[in-house]
């Protein structure tokens, strides 16, 4: 689970945590320090949106520090900690959605007849895009392509952090990509494997 | 630059040119933080002081409803008994029921033992379950030896059993009481009964939390989980979302439920 979801060896102990739930503001900001990187990343990642990373960073270590005495100990804190930054960031698409400010975006650019991100990697229009369809996928479908194929997790972690069976995160991120793909004007991934195989 | 990502489950993206978008998101990195340990420990505090409230509110709310569901059962309840009472008044009425005359107090008239005479077809049965706030004695109830008795009791009508299915309001409250005297199978079977019944009632939403937490603490999981999953499923935008999924990430994975039950 930590390989995936955090690379490196855990910069905190169970006293830390012991404390930190005890209310300790000392053993909160330790925590609060060996964390708020790897939440920042995960956060940009996930919304493509950088001027939101320090809301959502708050948001994610206030409610994790106000519900910290019903973590289990024998948990893993970042686990933890990701999929309270996964539902932070879903209610974010959300809140997006309600305004249709992505969906505005999205028209806008597809009006623009922008180069296809075959054409040439270098605008951040792509970026845009990519995200821009990304939000209009179903959060679940979002949520296993990001932990697969942006945070690199293995199948037993997305399906761990996730709270699915491994075949439901395939199968999901399969899909996502076929959407993607198809929001973005590219071509399908799979029909292309299946013609490769023939 | 990846095309496409490869790691030990296998491929990532298969698009390539979707591969190389999403390796640009993968390289983004955060600016410049504003955020610092102390901004965040107010933040905290802030928001405890609020969630105390609420909680506070929420309580005193349900309190009252509570309050005013019982004092609206008890209510009817007293009428409904009285409602008898006249009833078996009436049909003791002398003339109409066969020349009764009656003597004893109206809350006492149709207390009759076992062992009584019952005329007509009636069973003593019948008779036993009116409602007397304080039941005679069974010397007192009884008839002495070799005088007649001074009341001739015609056969009232006999109270229905009460087949009606209990209401959420009640299967809550009786899974409440459960829960106060720690009968926490009988909590769980009647909260089980209430989501069941009553999907769509708003006893429902505070039925599957206490149905996840029950199950929880009673060592099943899994069940816990299809509680927790279903009021997500129901309520999505609920306050305590947070808190459900908080749960559920706690309670790991597990098989796919089907209802309140994992499928086996």
């Amino acid at each position: 689970m930590v390989s995936a979801v955090g690379r490196s060896q855990p910069l905190t102990g169970q006293a830390v945590i012991a404390a930190a739930q005890r209310g300790d503001a000392a053993a909160q900001a330790e925590l609060f320090e060996a964390h708020r990187g790897r939440i920042a990343r995960q956060v940009l990642r996930m919304t493509g949106d950088a001027a939101t990373v320090d809301d959502l960073v708050q948001e994610v270590f206030i409610a994790a520090f106000t519900s910290l005495a019903s973590f289990r100990s024998d948990a893993q804190l970042e686990t933890w900690l990701y999929t309270i930054a996964t539902n932070k960031v879903r209610n974010w698409w959300d809140s997006q959605r309600r305004r249709q400010s992505r969906e505005q975006h999205a028209a806008r650019v597809e009006r623009e007849a922008v180069p296809t991100p075959e054409d040439g990697l270098e605008s951040t229009e792509h970026l845009d895009r990519f995200y821009a369809a990304l939000g209009t996928l179903p959060d679940k479908l979002r949520e296993a392509f990001t932990a697969r194929a942006i945070e690199h997790m293995s199948l037993q972690d997305a399906a761990a952090v996730l709270g699915v069976p491994v075949s439901t995160v395939s199968y999901r991120t399969r899909r996502a990509e076929e959407l993607l793909c198809e929001a973005l004007g590219l071509p399908a991934p799979f029909a292309r494997e299946s013609e490769g195989a023939s | 630059m990846i095309s496409p990502g490869h790691h030990d489950d296998g491929v990532f993206v298969h698009q390539p040119a979707l591969a190389a978008l999403v390796e640009r998101a993968r390289a983004q990195r955060p600016g410049p933080s504003r955020l610092d340990a102390a901004t965040l420990a107010a933040a905290v505090a802030a928001r405890r002081a609020a969630r105390t409230r609420t909680i506070a509110i929420a309580a005193l709310a349900v309190a009252a409803s509570i309050a005013v569901l019982w004092l609206g059962l008890d209510r009817r309840r007293s009428v409904e008994t009285r409602g008898d009472h006249e009833q078996a008044a009436h049909a003791l009425q002398p003339g109409e029921g066969g020349g009764a005359v009656l003597h004893a107090p109206a809350p006492e008239r149709a207390h009759v033992r076992d062992d009584a005479e019952v005329p007509g077809d009636a069973t003593p049965h019948e008779l036993v379950p009116q409602p007397s706030p304080q039941p005679l004695a069974p010397e007192q109830s009884t008839p002495e030896r070799g005088t007649p008795p001074a009341t001739t009791v015609p056969k009232p009508a006999a109270p229905q059993p009460q087949t009606r299915e209990p209401s959420a309001a009640e299967l809550s409250r009786q899974a409440e009481a459960a829960m106060a005297d720690r009968r926490k199978r009988d909590a769980i079977a009647l909260l089980e009964t209430l989501v069941r019944r009553f999907p769509d009632h708003a006893a429902a939403r505070t039925a599957l939390l206490d149905l996840g937490r029950l199950l929880r603490d009673t060592g099943k999981p899994d069940r816990a989980r299809c509680a927790y999953q279903r009021f997500v499923a129901r309520w999505p935008d609920d306050p305590m979302r947070s808190e459900i999924d908080r749960a559920l990430a706690a309670l790991g994975s597990g098989p796919e439920c089907s209802g309140l039950r994992p499928r086996r």
